[in-house]
């Protein structure tokens, strides 16, 4: 790791100055520096070639990718994870599954999110949520392949 | 993926063929025009869960419908 100017824990002399300007204390000093020094840094990583080719065409996002990946799950437990729990506990049969629709609450909500995401105005716990809701959305589709698929192969 | 830098329009399902950009092998689809590959592309066709659950309809004589 590396800062864009200066060595590592330094304080750029600009900001020394403008802290002293601001009658900072040390120890303010030392946090707000350090938030400085957090915000320049410059990050080597090595990562194996398939995994930076995919990352290429992401490039801007990359700060954005990586604190997405350091997210804890979406704790709330949105009201489509609620059902799709429920119904399964209920051992729905074959033709059930392949029925399986969210109550009209969750798809209003998943609409909801989806409109608001559009227009990038999304809190980090809603993203959460969204992606929960996508990760649902293909768990539920691979149950119901699955289920076809063993239904045309028992035919 | 090679990245040219380009403005495509993407597919509009509503007016452009859907076999005219894409064609599928089992569950994986292909695209075959610029159009089709920006596409795939930015809508992650590939993503594996749905490769899978495309590859099972596939077998269940269910995809492409």
């Amino acid at each position: 790791m590396r800062e864009k100017s200066g060595k590592r824990g330094s304080t750029a002399p600009w900001v020394t100055k403008l802290l002293g300007h601001m009658g900072a204390t040390s120890r303010g000093l030392t946090i707000i520096a350090r938030w400085i020094t957090l915000r320049l840094m410059q990050m080597t990583i090595e990562i194996p070639a398939k995994l930076a080719k995919q990352l290429e065409p992401e490039r801007e996002r990359l700060a954005e990718i990586i604190a997405r990946g350091l997210r804890r799950t979406w704790s709330g437990g949105s009201t489509l994870r609620r059902e799709v729990i429920s119904f399964l506990a209920r051992r729905p049969a074959a033709e059930e599954i392949i029925e399986f629709r969210p109550s009209e609450r969750a798809s209003a909500r998943a609409r909801e999110l989806l409109r608001r995401n559009h227009g990038g105005a999304l809190t980090p716990e809603e993203e959460a949520e969204l992606d929960e809701l996508c990760e649902l959305d293909r768990f539920v589709s691979l149950i119901k392949a699955e289920v076809l698929a063993r239904r045309a192969a028992a035919a | 993926m090679t990245l040219v830098k380009r403005i495509l329009p993407l597919f509009n399902p509503r007016t452009d063929e859907w076999f005219t950009h894409f064609r599928t092998e089992g569950g994986r689809i292909i695209p075959v025009t610029p159009v089709g590959r920006a596409t795939a592309g930015l809508l992650n066709f590939s993503d594996a869960d749905r490769e899978e659950a495309r590859q099972k309809l596939w077998r269940a004589g269910r995809y492409p419908v």
